[in-house]
């Protein structure tokens, strides 16, 4: 990312910004995905405030105390205070967004289908059930600590002492319903979106390729090594790197397979037609039709639309609703059975964050017309 | 309803009825929630701690309008935002979309679950422990020492573009690690 910016943020952060500064960040910040860049920087700026530990201090409430019962100080405080009140307006939409976060109950009960929870397949063949909200060691057959399982996250350790398990893989399974991270012992990340599958070393070796295989959907940030390239591998095509950041989708119930590049550079080859090979530049998305078993097609998009999943979020754009009963039902773990055919091919634009199945249902309802009715976890559609 | 809507509802009603302890019992609560979001905004613990004393203020003067349903650390969100802007930000900025991106982003880190906060906070710390020496040094003064980048370029005695460049640098790792 752009050192100038960089600093600009950083300036903004610690109020220490000039207002020519101010302007420029302002109009970077309209720029493309910079928004999205922007908000991690929020994150970050926040999260080291909230590691401050600053407890409040029994002075700081007494000299509130003081202030709000002595009357004559008060009547002084009153005068600052009605200064604000006209800017109470100027926030008056942020404030619709607080205080509407209430939803109103939804009176469908549906249940996801119970299935099995995510399942980490260690080197010695070993499956070991990490659900749950326990964090726990990984620890292999010889008692070495592999890494640490903390909320939804497996964190793998740097190094290991025993170099003959190095090369064992493990395989972690994220069932519909639910999505996981990892960090890989070279540093990269690897979020797993829902139905998803990724085999990969327990430790990669100091002087070979990076190699890992996924099924289903990935975001990965590359740790750089420009020594060992990283290689994701999947059914229909080969991704190679050395350090970037990009998602990938592979679902095998999907025609298509899609990889979009967010930072660096990425070489994509189809396993079929080994000329078929391309590269592809930060901001573009290839695709590989896998049925007709065309060229790997090659276009400009917005990213952030497609790693949005990381946060919890759905992005249909201009996307076949039969192709969305799909992600939904990959996201939320049911089962959707379409009875109206003529719903199959009309095209939605639509994000949602935190909403029900039901909610969403209703709103693509409100737009077309149909019906629907819920058994557990199935949803029939007519 | 959830234990967290019955347990604002009661306070909110006992705050209405002017009832100091259920004022004592929000400010316990929320002061460090809204420490660290207007300390986002200040980098300086002396002007924050003046905005919460005027949001707290303020929040007693209006205990009579605030509704049954409403969550008080909203309303505190709103206001202390609000007395920043108007003190501390030149006019032409009011509006400033990092200003209000921010605060979105802000608000909705609100209902973010403990374990997952926690889990953030052992990350960030990890991630500044892991800093390079000097750019780990610079990025202390500045926001855990509230120094001014003139100030740090003064003690360390290195030039204001290089504290500058190390503090842009810190955050930048620090975002690569903990996303």
């Amino acid at each position: 990312m752009n050192e100038r910016i960089e600093i600009l943020i950083a300036k903004y952060f610690v109020n220490q910004i000039a207002d020519n500064e101010f302007e420029e960040l302002k109009e970077w910040l309209k720029q493309g995905d910079n928004k999205y860049i922007y908000k991690e920087y929020i994150d970050v700026n926040y999260m080291v405030e909230v590691s401050k530990e600053k407890m409040y201090s029994i002075e700081e409430y007494k000299k509130l105390e003081t202030l709000l019962y002595s009357q004559k100080k008060k009547n002084a405080r009153l005068k600052s205070i009605f200064r604000y009140a006209a800017i109470i307006i100027g926030v008056s939409v942020i404030t619709y967004a607080i205080f509407n976060r209430n939803k109103s109950d939804v009176c469908v009960k549906i249940s996801p289908i119970q299935n099995e929870g995510i399942t980490l397949k260690l080197g010695d063949g070993a499956i070991k059930q990490i659900d749950g909200i326990k964090d726990e060691k990984i620890v292999n057959e010889k008692g070495n600590v592999l890494g640490f399982k903390v909320g939804r996250e497996i964190i793998y350790n740097k190094s290991i002492n025993d170099n003959n398990t190095a090369r064992l893989k493990n395989t972690i399974h994220i069932p519909y319903g639910k999505s996981f991270k990892l960090t890989l012992n070279d540093g990269t990340q690897v979020h797993l979106n829902s139905g998803s599958t990724l085999t990969y070393p327990q430790f990669f070796s100091d002087n070979s390729k990076r190699e890992v295989f996924l099924v289903g959907e990935a975001y990965f940030a590359v740790a750089k090594d420009s020594k060992r390239p990283f290689i994701v591998k999947s059914k229909n095509i080969d991704i190679a790197v050395l350090g970037t950041q990009f998602n990938v989708s592979a679902y095998p119930d999907d025609n298509k397979n899609t990889v979009v590049l967010v930072e660096g550079s990425l070489e994509i080859q189809s396993i079929d037609n080994t000329h078929n090979k391309v590269l592809l530049k930060p901001h573009q998305k290839a695709e590989l039709d896998i049925k007709s078993g065309r060229d790997i097609e090659i276009s400009d998009v917005s990213v952030s639309k497609y790693i949005l999943w990381k946060e919890g979020e759905m992005y249909f754009y201009n996307e076949a609703f039969h192709d969305i009963l799909i992600k939904l039902e990959r996201h939320f773990n049911v089962e959707i059975i379409n009875n109206n055919d003529k719903l199959d091919n009309i095209k939605f634009t639509a994000r949602f964050k935190d909403e029900s199945i039901i909610d969403i249902l209703n709103s693509f309802k409100a737009h077309t017309s149909f019906s629907y009715k819920v058994n557990d976890s199935f949803i029939h559609i007519k | 309803m959830d234990d967290k809507t019955i347990h604002n509802n009661l306070i909110n009603s006992s705050l209405k009825d002017g009832e100091p302890a259920a004022y004592k019992i929000i400010f316990d609560k929320y002061y460090k929630d809204l420490f660290s979001f207007i300390n986002f905004y200040t980098n300086d613990n002396n002007k924050t701690e003046d905005i919460i004393q005027e949001t707290f203020v303020r929040l007693w003067d209006k205990r009579d309008s605030i509704k049954q349903d409403i969550s008080v650390i909203g309303f505190l969100y709103k206001v202390s935002y609000n007395i920043f802007v108007d003190n501390y930000r030149k006019e032409k900025r009011e509006k400033s979309s990092l200003d209000l991106f921010a605060y979105d982003r802000l608000v909705s880190l609100i209902d973010e679950d403990e374990f997952e906060k926690n889990r953030r906070i052992t990350k960030v710390r990890n991630a500044i422990n892991d800093l390079p020496k000097r750019c780990k040094e610079v990025f202390e003064m500045s926001k855990f020492g509230g120094y001014k980048y003139s100030e740090i370029s003064e003690k360390l005695n290195i030039s204001i573009k290089t504290v500058e460049a190390q503090m842009g640098k810190a955050f930048s790792i620090i975002r690569n690690k903990i996303k």
